[in-house]
């Protein structure tokens, strides 16, 4: 007997379900129903990221080999066919959610944005067209994805847009460059970066008022959260740190609120996660500035503090499950 | 024998099946309601990145406790095998502690239970300084506590564990001609996956469900790499000090050959036939990597017309299939799964930002590797 069986058996014996739900669960499972969406939408969305990683790969290794025209050439006609295949079969532009009958089509989209970072990334490093620096290759590449993003209801193209409008700002805003700690260099970026959030965070408030793409916000609502994070953190080490610690203590009460408003656990953990650092942090500087060397005390004092720092969490967590109404326990 | 309450884990099965059920639209939310409240439930957190967080604040809660002691006994002689049995009681005493206090899979039980086992491997360690006994210490030890605490992780440090007794006892030991070794993993995963199958029948068995699921994966992956190309050709190398020079090949390459191949395909045909996931989903990463494995070796042809050629064929191919599937309401389909609510946008949307973005520090491209490891689970992404 499989595993799923056996536990709506259970169900049954232990008068949880009744024999009618049961029936018509053992009637559903006998059709041998067996969905292959998820994996088939993966292959090609496998398949997407593989084309346009060896397109950008082409155009990288060969930028001084082939003609630069005819390369250019060959990815706007790939641009333009991917949007127009999409154009043809795509509703309209909606306020609200809309899908292609066809999931293929959001793939199209998504590989037109791709295509476009490329074919904009491409045209700067060769002919300067933009201006100086990259800045301007972004600013066209996130102009170009937010479009595709809203005309075609697509979220990766929204993600794609906000990345190249960090970029734009200066920073690097993908999960690998923050491991790496290269999401950006020169001060002002900082600056730069919290603007950028704090716009993110306007435009997300507009659109939850307005119903606007409400679909979106989750996107909006986190990049915002992790460049203030991620800013806020890289702050208190610097010299200005007292006034980074105010910002992360304004922005965490604001995402806690947030967390709690669109009910989503990943944002609650990441706005645990960097207050706590936050706070950790705050306390050492503030320690240095003490001058209290009592190591043996901290040695003493920290298992009571994580132990205390725990139950507090655990308590928070059961409030935001409780809130969103899927507590387990 | 176990430290925690069977009914209570059985409740958290039937309530998280309940709630499958209702996404099915066979309960309604009423229903939900109503066996929540009659279940009495674990202490458990439902979201994988909660409990992340709580394992993290568990090994943070153990590592300063340990602090505190080291500074006590600081000045003093210490025999090092004693602190580390001394310190591996600290963590059991937590993992008990927890686990009578209701608490499963919160994250604070498995970072205690964890770090038992690993401090008690580097107490065995430390005392022969033999990895054979290590390992044989980790199968045992791991499977105790998977056995006592439910806990699905000290499955695959158990299965972690045997895996690597069987390969330190031929190559370190040296009681069988290494040219064995793969096809001895082969048979040890054939046996794992029987184990399975004998295990998954039993009805007190039926409780351990992540363990058991580990069991199924572990065996699948461990019995394709053990006779993947790359993996023997490595080991090889390395064991038998085959020196490879242009024009040659290890000994029976061409089985290997044939096996990195086969063993994909059986997955996925085997796991589309019988309705199975994880055959399906360890088969394609499988396919995956004895693309990879090959290319090591042989450059039939360089890495961009491999990505964009292999990236044509990915997504014909999978059009294909859906055109197959599209309108078909029984057997294979292509449907939305009824018991799934994945939202698997957001992660496409987070891994394609991260592909390909204007670098405005660098000129070019900067293509990210995209590891199956983001969007294969399913697991982190449908917490919306």
């Amino acid at each position: 007997m499989k595993h799923k069986e056996w536990l709506a058996k259970r169900l049954v014996e232990r008068h949880l379900i009744n024999e009618d739900q049961f029936s018509k669960i053992q009637i559903y499972r006998e059709r041998r129903i067996f969905s292959l969406r998820s994996e088939l939408l993966f292959l090609m969305y496998g398949g997407v990221l593989a084309f346009t990683t060896g397109a950008g790969m082409v155009i990288y290794n060969n930028i001084d080999a082939i003609g630069h025209i005819a390369l250019l050439a060959i990815l706007l006609c790939l641009i333009i066919g991917c949007y127009f295949l999409a154009f043809r079969k795509a509703k309209g532009f909606s306020k609200t959610e809309s899908e292609f009958d066809n999931p293929v089509y959001d793939y199209l989209v998504l590989a037109g944005s791709l295509l476009t970072v490329v074919f904009f990334s491409y045209l700067q490093t060769r002919f300067n067209a933009l201006g100086d620096g990259y800045n301007g290759a972004a600013l066209a590449s996130a102009i170009v994805a937010f479009g595709a993003a809203y005309y075609f209801d697509n979220r990766s193209s929204y993600a794609i847009g906000i990345t190249s409008l960090a970029a734009f700002v200066g920073i690097t805003a993908t999960p690998e460059a923050v491991v790496r700690n290269e999401m950006y260099t020169h001060p002002a970026q900082t600056y730069a970066g919290l603007g950028l959030a704090i716009a993110l965070a306007f435009w997300y408030e507009y659109c939850r008022k307005t119903r606007f793409k409400v679909h979106f916000n989750s996107v909006s609502v986190h990049f915002a959260l992790h460049l203030t994070g991620i800013v806020c953190l890289k702050g208190l080490f610097e010299d200005l740190w007292p006034a980074f610690a105010c910002i992360l203590a304004a922005a965490t009460y604001y995402f806690y609120l947030k967390s709690y408003e669109t009910g989503s656990t990943t944002l609650f953990v990441f706005v645990m996660l960097y207050a706590y650092f936050g706070l950790n942090i705050f306390g050492g500087r503030f320690w240095e500035l003490l001058d209290f060397p009592l190591l043996e005390f901290l040695a003493f004092v920290s298992p009571l503090y994580i132990l205390a720092s725990i139950y507090f969490f655990i308590k928070l967590t059961r409030n935001f499950n409780h809130n969103i109404n899927d507590g387990e326990e | 024998m176990t430290a925690k309450n069977k009914e209570l884990i059985e409740n958290l099965l039937l309530l998280r099946e309940a709630k499958r059920l209702q996404l099915a639209n066979f309960l309604t939310v009423d229903d939900i309601h109503r066996i929540k409240a009659q279940l009495p439930l674990p202490r458990t957190s439902s979201k994988l990145l909660v409990r992340l967080g709580f394992f993290f604040l568990g090994c943070t809660l153990l590592s300063s406790i340990l602090g505190a002691v080291s500074v006590l006994l600081l000045g003093n002689e210490v025999n090092p095998t004693a602190l580390l049995l001394v310190f591996a009681a600290i963590a059991i005493t937590c993992a008990e502690i927890l686990s009578h206090n209701d608490f499963h899979n919160f994250g604070l039980d498995d970072a205690f239970v964890l770090s038992f086992q690993i401090l008690l491997a580097g107490a065995v360690f430390v005392t022969t300084e033999s990895p054979t006994l290590v390992f044989f210490m980790l199968w045992i030890v791991g499977l105790a506590c998977s056995y006592r605490y439910f806990n699905t992780a000290s499955m695959f440090l158990s299965l972690m564990g045997i895996s690597s007794f069987i390969a330190s006892v031929i190559t370190v030991h040296k009681l069988l001609h290494p040219m064995v070794l793969p096809f001895l993993m082969l048979l040890a995963a054939a046996m794992m996956y029987y184990g399975y199958v004998r295990l998954n029948a039993l009805e007190p068995i039926r409780l351990y469900r992540g363990s058991m699921r580990m069991l199924k994966g572990f065996a699948l992956v461990l019995g394709y790499l053990s006779v993947n190309y790359l993996i023997v050709r490595n080991l090889s190398e390395e064991m038998m000090k085959i020196v490879i020079q242009p024009g040659e090949d290890i000994p029976l390459a061409f089985i290997f050959y044939v096996t990195t191949f086969l063993i994909p395909a059986f997955y996925i045909t085997y796991g589309v036939l019988k309705r199975d996931k994880i055959f399906i989903l360890t088969g394609i990463a499988a396919l995956a990597f004895s693309f990879i494995s090959i290319r090591v070796y042989y450059h039939l042809l360089p890495l961009e017309s491999a990505l964009i050629f292999g990236g044509i064929a990915l997504f014909a191919g999978g059009y294909y299939a859906m055109t197959k599937l599209r309108d078909k309401t029984s057997g294979l389909t292509f449907l939305a799964d009824r018991y799934r609510d994945d939202d698997r946008s957001l992660t496409e949307a987070i891994v394609a930002s991260s592909t390909l973005t204007p670098n405005t520090s660098q000129a070019g491209e900067d293509p990210m590797d995209f590891g199956g490891g983001t969007f294969s689970g399913g697991g982190s992404s449908s917490n919306y």
